[in-house]
């Protein structure tokens, strides 16, 4: 009796709690389909009788989709492999190589963790401007080949590094292995879940980020999605419907990767457990 | 197997550069010269930017004009900061002197001159505003006033034939149009309280100013700003702020769900470009347009307002400055003038342009015509503080007396001392 | 050997160290310079000495802002923090279809902030919006949410709280790794839920809550996106001075970003930059200062 009581109470607070989480979402989508002026009705129209899917269509005539899409899909990608190229061999630098710089490089890390990007944005807007790099994708993608703004995924690396005993890699150490080989075939394949958490955490920011874009981007045709969608809310004869279908097909892409990385993404937070 | 790892970082970083670079490139199309010409305007306005731009490329062999609407005043600035900006592009009056001031507008003077390029056509008020220091640094496309749209029925059924024509009939026409549902809520507005705080356009109605016309004194301190403070603060106060607030986020302005559009506001102030949505998506209403009403007892100033005009300017950066120029000179002769502004239903800022018949078809437009040729219509000083007196001083103090926390005399004493000092 | 590992590590650190040096250290010492000057884009730099910071000791928008900021901080950072422990709470419960609530509770914190803006934006509209309109379903009347100065504020929190996500699944994975025979040998003991939680939980993920807490802060102080987006959606058009009603919505950093982008005074800006390095530095310190005092380190 008390135990089917728990589970009832259980249920319900995860039902409750999901339905709270999930409203705002179908209030996008029953809007995205709603007529010009249903969105104003009152009292308001929570099921459109008649949905209209031609918002969904409207987008593509209002904006370039598949150019933004196609554009967001580059920059995301470029910085996730910058990062997964980088940010790991960092790690590595401060978890498993006995060296000098140690400790001073982790603080270092930890350092641009807490350091605002607003005192690093002025200047590096000037630096980009002088180089005439402003408009194109540079400024937005190189940084991550260099790990810079990415020292919350050095650290989650790091600490899942950590959790991989020393006494593998001394073995492989006096084996003879390079440090590289030790790294790449034993650490890396080790690492494949924190790797890939890492790999749909940046995907995910670079794929919203709006700011950097908002700065550096300043043509429509190299736009991204996030760009693109605010210039289009900043007009004045668009519709409110078909923004909310062209938001809804901005956010479907990553909902569905994140419906398919779900268990390794979980997996790796899990396993990483970032001790402080 | 560590010189592998450092060559496939190598060309990775190479890589990004290369990409990065194209797509950066990727604009330059072959051949002329371009003229790069962005503009403010999106959707129905957008395209007859677009059109002109198109009977530009076809009239000419030298340049390519490529236009691009963006729709954020910001990014075109900080486009122009970063070198890759537009070559002209359009802004507003009231932002000139900043432009100027802060190099980001270019000098016309010296094209002028070389040219020998006639100004004598354009309505003198409007010209002035593209002076800062005795330079020009823009010329004005259009002349922008603001009417006084009512809406007839609403009005009849309140008792009244005629629309207000005083301050005082104002708000007596207000209140009595206002209808509210059981719950106070606000189901007609009476105020034209929508689309934003009607303040400055009620200053200028009642034939005050914000700064005096040599632009060395705040000028709120007349019976003007106050009597227009103090309507919207009895009408916020009688009907609510919260009410009044709500039918604010109701609808979209210049949209078929506008209030006014749907029979939900009876007095309503806006420009031309209302008549002509309404005329081009057929949207019935039976609305009358009268001028802004003066201030009670002083029939001197009968037609007053202000005069806010669009105004294009050339970057100071700009890598064709005589590209944009002659793209400027195209747009702004007198038949493509009319063109553009008769296709966004905005009155021209040449004097040969008003008289062209195309105006004979767009709603409203004689009307307006009239309103902007009445001797009370002012233009604001050309002063570079200007843009930090309107988006702060007054859009703070009269939010503060629109949402009652001051009172307006309060209201009014602080946007005086606060803007003396901005001028000093 | 030694010498050998030192240079293996700089290899492997070097494309960090470069970008540092490039993206971080440059950076800081330009910011530094130009906080102490006048300039801009289209001028070069003067010397102004500390006018800038003077500046910003005088200026009421600076204060304002700086409440606004600080009452993000103050109450947004609990009200995020337990909104991801008590949905962890849940989702680590042993019942069936976890997986499923596990991707509802998380996918409104993935949801791009262009987009959660433009939907809460709706979601609170006074007369339409679904929050409104539930209330009048239980005749109450909502608040101007958006429009309204006291309003505007709790309205992002809640925005917050909504898209807290990131920091659940943290507290989820913190949870799951809290040993199991802590929990046996309390029941043992006959705790109830509460006391377990109280005397077992919250002790043993507390290294968590300190870093989600450091994490948390820093994003508060640095709030942008949303209030941005916000404050310059309007019906009416964009907003071009980004404060929202009665300059409610006027962060630190809006500010900050429009003295350097729409007013172009630069050295506003980096001053402004400054201080919230300096104040960013000094809380985090105070934090892990105080944190000795309720943080307990495994045995491990």
């Amino acid at each position: 009796m008390v135990e089917a009581a728990q589970k009832i109470v259980r249920y319900s607070l995860l039902v409750l709690f999901s339905v709270v989480f999930a409203a705002p979402l179908l209030w996008l989508l029953s809007t995205s389909v709603k007529k010009q002026g249903e969105l104003f009705a009152s009292p308001p129209v929570f099921f459109p009788k008649v949905p209209r899917w031609q918002n969904y269509a409207d987008v593509f005539d209002t904006i370039n989709f598949f150019r933004l899409t196609g554009n967001t899909v580059l920059i995301s990608v470029l910085t996730v492999i910058g990062i997964l190229i980088s940010a790991p061999l960092v790690a590595y630098a401060c978890s498993h190589i006995e060296w000098k710089g140690k400790k001073i490089l982790f603080a270092a890390v930890i350092a641009t963790l807490l350091l605002p990007y607003q005192v690093t944005m002025l200047p590096l807007y000037v630096i980009w401007t002088r180089l005439g790099l402003v408009g194109t994708y540079v400024p937005l993608v190189l940084p991550a080949f260099l790990s810079a703004g990415a020292g919350y995924y050095v650290f989650m690396i790091r600490q899942f590094f950590m959790t991989i005993p020393n006494s593998l890699v001394q073995a492989a150490r006096i084996d003879g292995a390079s440090e590289f080989r030790i790294y790449a075939q034993i650490m890396l394949p080790l690492c494949k879940p924190i790797i890939a958490t890492v790999g749909v955490l940046v995907f995910l920011a670079a794929w919203s980020d709006f700011l950097g874009p908002l700065l550096y981007l300043n043509d429509k045709d190299s736009y991204t999605l996030s760009l693109g969608l605010y210039a289009f809310m900043q007009t004045h004869y668009v519709e409110w419907e078909k923004l909310m279908a062209a938001s809804a097909m901005f956010t479907l892409p990553i909902i569905v990767l994140f419906f398919f990385a779900q268990k390794q993404f979980i997996e790796g937070i899990t396993l990483t457990g970032i001790k402080g | 197997m560590r010189k592998a790892y450092c060559r496939t970082l190598l060309s990775s970083l190479v890589i990004v550069l290369l990409v990065g670079v194209l797509i950066g490139c990727s604009g330059q199309a072959g051949g002329k010269p371009k003229v790069t010409v962005w503009y403010l305007w999106g959707g129905k306005e957008g395209e007859v930017v677009e059109q002109t731009i198109k009977r530009f490329n076809e009239s000419q062999t030298k340049y390519q004009a490529v236009g691009l609407s963006v729709p954020d005043e910001q990014k075109i600035k900080v486009s122009i900061a970063g070198g890759k900006g537009p070559d002209i592009t359009d802004s507003f009056a009231s932002n000139v002197a900043q432009y100027a001031k802060e190099g980001i507008a270019l000098p016309l003077d010296d094209l002028i001159n070389r040219d020998k390029y006639d100004l004598s056509d354009f309505i003198p008020a409007s010209l002035e505003q593209g002076k800062y220091e005795g330079k020009y640094y823009a010329l004005p496309i259009n002349v922008t006033v603001t009417g006084m749209f009512y809406n007839k029925k609403l009005l009849a059924d309140a008792g009244f034939k005629e629309p207000p024509k005083t301050s005082k009939e104002l708000l007596d026409v207000a209140i009595k149009t206002t209808k509210t549902n059981p719950d106070g809520t606000i189901d007609t507005l009476g105020f034209p309280d929508y689309p934003g705080n009607p303040f400055e356009t009620l200053t200028y109605g009642f034939g005050g100013e914000f700064v005096s016309k040599d632009g060395k004194q705040a000028a709120f301190d007349s019976p003007a700003s106050l009597e227009a403070m103090k309507l919207i603060y009895e009408y916020n106060k009688k009907f609510g702020v919260d009410n009044v607030k709500q039918i604010q986020a109701t609808g979209k302005w210049l949209d078929p769900t506008d209030p006014f559009m749907s029979g939900k506001q009876a007095i309503r102030f806006d420009g031309p470009w209302l008549s002509t949505f309404m005329a081009n998506n057929n949207i019935k209403l039976d609305y009358g347009l009268a001028p802004l009403p003066y201030l009670d007892g002083h029939p001197e100033f009968e037609g007053s307002g202000e005069n806010a005009s669009s105004i294009f300017y050339i970057a100071k950066n700009s890598k064709n400055v005589d590209g944009a120029w002659e793209f400027m000179k195209f747009l702004y002769s007198a038949p493509e003038m009319s063109k553009f502004t008769g296709g966004m239903g905005n009155i021209p800022a040449r004097k040969s342009s008003m008289a062209d018949p195309v105006f004979d078809k767009i709603a409203d437009a004689k009307l307006f015509m009239k309103f902007a040729e009445n001797k009370n219509i002012k233009s604001p000083p050309n002063i570079s503080q200007m843009p930090d007196i309107l988006k702060k001083v007054v859009k703070e103090e009269a939010e503060a007396v629109f949402n009652l926390k001051k009172t307006p005399e309060d209201g009014i004493k602080a946007m005086q001392q606060r803007t003396q000092d901005l001028l000093k | 050997m030694h010498r050998k590992a030192n240079m293996t590590g700089l290899l492997f650190s070097s494309p960090f160290l470069i970008g540092f040096l490039l993206f971080t250290l440059f950076p800081i010492g330009a910011s530094l310079v130009y906080s102490f000057c006048d300039f801009n884009l289209f001028k070069s730099l003067s010397w102004v000495g500390l006018d800038n910071y003077k500046w910003i000791l005088q200026e009421k928008e600076v204060g304002k802002s700086i409440f606004n900021t600080l009452y993000m901080v103050v109450f947004a950072t609990p009200v995020t923090i337990v909104a991801g422990l008590l949905s962890a709470q849940l989702l680590n419960l042993k019942v069936k279809g976890q997986s499923v609530f596990r991707t509802l509770f998380y996918v409104p914190s993935i949801v791009p902030v262009i987009a959660s803006s433009l939907v809460w934006m709706w979601v609170l509209n006074p007369k339409s919006g679904l929050i409104n309109s539930v209330l009048q379903l239980l005749h109450i009347r909502g608040p101007n949410w958006l429009l309204d100065p006291v309003w505007t504020k709790p309205s992002l929190i809640l925005m917050g709280a909504w898209g807290s996500g990131g920091i659940m699944i943290i507290f989820l994975a913190a949870l799951q790794d809290v040993p199991k025979s802590l929990y046996e040998s309390a029941e043992i003991d006959g705790a109830g839920s509460l006391r377990k939680f109280v005397s077992i939980t919250l002790p043993s993920i507390s290294p968590i809550i300190l870093f989600q807490l450091v994490m948390s802060l820093i994003v508060y102080f640095q709030y942008f996106a949303q209030a941005f987006m916000l404050a310059s959606l309007t019906n009416s058009g964009a907003d071009q001075s980004m404060a929202g009603p009665e300059k409610s919505l006027l962060f630190y950093s809006i500010l900050l970003y429009r003295e350097a982008f729409v007013d172009f005074r630069m050295g506003h800006a980096s001053a402004m930059a400054w201080v919230l390095f300096l104040i960013t530095a000094l809380v985090t310190w105070f934090v892990f200062k105080t944190s000795k005092k309720w943080v307990t380190y495994g045995g491990e």
